[in-house]
């Protein structure tokens, strides 16, 4: 058996849809025991929502691909904790819970008696994690939404889009799951923090503020010069040509990026020397950013015929940044995620195992990440009241029937 | 640094350029981390990014470079100089973490030998970040944040939504460097997870983090669609289900069809019109089937309201909506005032600045920005003394011009 660094730590996580799953599964796969606590009152929108296609042609609450491959390493119970005896239980389970995560609208724990101060008398050191748009506190604080919307709240879709064009959405869910990875971080910070000194505390995320610390380059730029950065598409403040142009295939692109004077040489030598790079006022990357249009027109005259895989090799040959612009169907086929473990298959109770994406960094010590399955709903509820918690087999039977647990 | 700090018994080497490595050693650094950057003798790359004060360039006065490097020492090596390798290598023989972002084969070339480092302090956790990862068939590729974030799928799915012409609208990258943001990110999780593996095993390691992964990360709803139903993967067409939207006085993102109590907002936010009480838009297929219908409409009642009349209806009645903004209108938000978001920070080249605050609010752990980033090799002389360099001996490495400061 591998070691994993969260071994025997518990995670009680009331957290739902994108980004807390995605932290929560680092979690799990690291060796904590998470209990992910879900409710037939109010299923997560990604077991129900667009993204539930189900499997082999049929629907499921426990057939969401989006679902599966986002909560492995947990186990699962449902939990009315509307109820009374739902916010027992719950209690009970967080007494013995080192974390807790959740992301409920701003408000609803307190008023469902689960806020941090009530779940510090049952567990004086408990770190609580609370991730919502823009913070639990301020005159905003209210504000519903989630990643996506919430970005653009950052300065970051205002920078991003085509020129002339409008601020652009991003996808991916972006930033969702970034905001998992940081919530990781946040909470490993916060065990650190519990082995020094014995203390527990509450991590209050604002998706805004996690977003607007990665992008500084625009408030900056407003600080020293007074102006509001606009969208210039792929084009870079120094580095010129950037783009992304188009190769020979259907919708086939390759990202190609040149950051010195010697590179633009190695571009011109690699297109055969076309008249119009030699041109003399493009030597200088100010030169050719000044003509980037005419530019790109010249580079794009020769990348439409090639093939785009190929031809990022050859510009790699010569030391040029490019790569393909890929999507899930190229990447899959290329083989590079699968090689480096990213792409990992993972089992479930009832669709079996399937090819998913697990976590993004690779560990020496830890060679193979020990991935388990996705819960399905309820999944473990027997083995946390009964087993974990103590509560008598005809007790749980009532608590099923009256709609507690469920 | 500050001992009350919760990473403050972390010293960490910062042998990394330009966004990824750096925004992972400022995440370390800000929590308490002791972290020393090593750069060449040019200087880091974001010396030469701004934003600049007055738009002139100047090596001391990069907004970029300021912002990621605060609270760090700098000193100056040389590392294409077997003097300045030995520096590094003394740097990581008492160091906690040592941060690279150069594929094994250049660090070879130079005589870094991440193996013999870590048999040299067994604790040590080196941290590799890469555009393609450590391991695998490009990883002595080329690459920034540009080439990363088109390979990983995200530029597929940027701008979401919007791609009428795919001809000649192509895949698009982040107005700045988002993905290696990310990459750093991800590093410092990543990081964190070999720090706690240490703290209860004992031992270091080398964490691997591929930009590419950490970005492909992004994407996991296509990868995990893909594994179950590959039919379903569309173009780069495809309608979202939040849209920038255009208002009055600017932009918003609206994304209020997903759930049904957010369209009966909605409906009511417009003042239940004719054509929203068709029964069809009464489910979430009902209106997915029928987003091309009832998009104009929106779109047309939203260009009779001003950002913030949007927003705040948006508030009360509990709809996903958030204004699109620029960096002035952030930083004239009310929120983000009311929870000290914005920091000031005095810089003795630069003057003093407002910038992002924590990424974060931890209670339980001290953020602070308590000092400015280094000038060039502003500490080579006080961190080589602190390694039990002589006097003689730094001077001859500044001779030989191994170090400099």
């Amino acid at each position: 058996m591998q070691n994993k660094p969260l071994d025997g730590l518990r995670v009680t996580d009331f957290g739902w849809i994108l980004s807390i799953p995605h932290a929560t599964a680092w979690l799990g796969t690291l060796g904590a025991d998470v209990v992910r606590v879900e409710t037939e009152v109010r299923l997560d929108l990604i077991r129900v929502q667009g993204m539930n296609r189900g499997i082999d042609g049929v629907l499921g609450l426990n057939r969401s691909g989006a679902f599966n491959g986002l909560n492995y390493s947990k186990r699962g119970v449902t939990l009315n904790l509307q109820k009374p005896e739902g916010r027992d239980l719950a209690l009970r389970l967080v007494e013995q819970s080192d974390i807790v995560t959740e992301n409920f609208s701003t408000g609803v724990i307190e008023r469902l008696g689960l806020g941090y101060e009530e779940l510090c008398k049952v567990r004086p050191d408990l770190i609580m994690l609370s991730g919502s748009p823009v913070g639990l506190t301020g005159p905003e604080a209210m504000a519903t939404g989630w990643g996506p919307t919430t970005l653009a709240y950052t300065g970051l879709p205002w920078i991003t889009g085509y020129r002339d064009g409008p601020p652009a959405a991003y996808g991916g869910a972006y930033p969702d799951f970034m905001i998992g990875v940081q919530m990781v971080f946040s909470i490993l910070v916060a065990l650190h923090e519990r082995e020094r000194t014995g203390k527990g505390q509450h991590i209050d995320l604002s998706m805004a503020e996690t977003v607007a610390a990665m992008t500084p380059e625009p408030l900056l730029d407003h600080e020293f010069n007074g102006r509001d950065a606009t969208r210039d598409g792929n084009r870079h403040p120094v580095f010129a040509p950037q783009g992304v142009y188009r190769t020979a295939g259907d919708d086939a692109w390759i990202a190609i990026s040149i950051e010195t004077d010697e590179q633009w040489a190695a571009l011109i030598d690699a297109m055969g020397s076309p008249a119009w790079a030699l041109d003399r006022t493009l030597a200088t990357a100010g030169g050719r950013r000044t003509r980037h249009d005419e530019v790109d027109e010249g580079i794009t005259a020769w990348t439409h015929r090639h093939d785009t895989h190929g031809l990022a090799g050859l510009l790699q040959s010569v030391g040029i940044p490019a790569a393909p612009s890929w999507g899930p169907r190229d990447l899959a086929a290329d083989g590079l995620l699968r090689e480096r473990g990213f792409l990992t298959p993972i089992g479930h109770t009832e669709v079996g195992e399937r090819e998913v994406a697990g976590l993004p960094s690779r560990f020496s010590a830890m060679p193979e990440l020990a991935y388990g399955p996705a819960p399905m709903l309820g999944e473990h509820n027997r083995e946390v009241f009964c087993d974990l918690l103590g509560v008598p087999e005809e007790e749980y039977e009532r608590l099923c029937a009256d709609g507690v647990i469920g | 640094m500050d001992g009350s700090s919760t990473l403050s018994d972390l010293r960490v080497i910062e042998c990394a350029d330009g966004v990824a490595g750096p925004y992972c050693g400022k995440l370390l650094a800000d929590l308490g981390a002791e972290v020393v950057k090593v750069e060449p003798p040019g200087g880091d790359s974001s010396r030469r990014f701004g934003p600049f004060p007055g738009d002139r360039p100047h090596l001391e006065r990069s907004g970029q470079f300021l912002y990621l490097n605060s609270n760090k020492r700098g000193v100056t090596l040389d590392l294409e100089h077997a003097a300045g390798v030995e520096v590094l290598t003394r740097l990581a023989a008492d160091a906690d973490v040592l941060i690279l972002d150069r594929p094994r084969s250049q660090l070879e070339a130079l005589g870094i030998d991440v193996d013999a480092l870590r048999e040299a302090n067994e604790g040590l956790v080196v941290t590799v970040l890469t555009p393609y990862g450590f391991t695998g068939p490009y990883k002595d590729w080329a690459g920034n944040a540009h080439t990363v974030y088109q390979m990983s799928g995200m530029g597929r799915e940027t701008p979401s939504g919007y791609v009428t012409d795919p001809e000649h609208e192509p895949p698009l990258s982040p107005g700045n460097p988002q993905a290696d943001y990310l990459t750093g990110v991800t590093a410092a999780t990543s990081t964190m997870v070999a720090i706690t593996y240490r703290r209860v095993y004992g031992g270091g390691q080398l964490v691997d983090v591929s930009g590419v992964e950490a970005n492909t990360n992004h994407v996991r709803m296509n990868w995990n669609m893909f594994a179950y139903n590959p039919d379903l993967l569309g173009g780069r067409e495809k309608a979202a289900f939040g849209q920038v939207i255009e208002c009055k006085d600017g932009h918003i993102f609206f994304a209020p069809y997903g759930l049904d109590h957010w369209w009966m907002s909605l409906r009511r936010m417009m003042g239940d019109p004719e054509w929203a009480r068709d029964e069809v838009y009464l489910t979430g297929p009902g209106r997915t089937a029928n987003v091309n219908n009832i998009e104009p409409h929106v779109r047309a009642w939203a260009l009779n309201h001003t950002r913030d009349e949007l927003y705040w209806m948006s508030i009360e009645n509990k709809v996903p909506c958030f204004p699109v903004y620029s960096a002035s209108e952030m930083r004239a938000s009310p929120q983000l005032e009311a929870r000290g978001f914005f920091i000031e920070v005095e810089h003795p080249e630069a003057g003093s600045f407002v910038q992002p605050g924590a990424p974060v609010q931890q209670t339980g752990s001290r953020w602070a920005i308590d000092r400015p980033a280094p000038r060039l090799g502003e500490h080579t002389d006080e961190v080589l003394s602190e390694l039990g360099y002589s006097h003689d001996a730094i001077v001859a490495l500044f001779r030989d011009g191994a170090i400099q400061g």
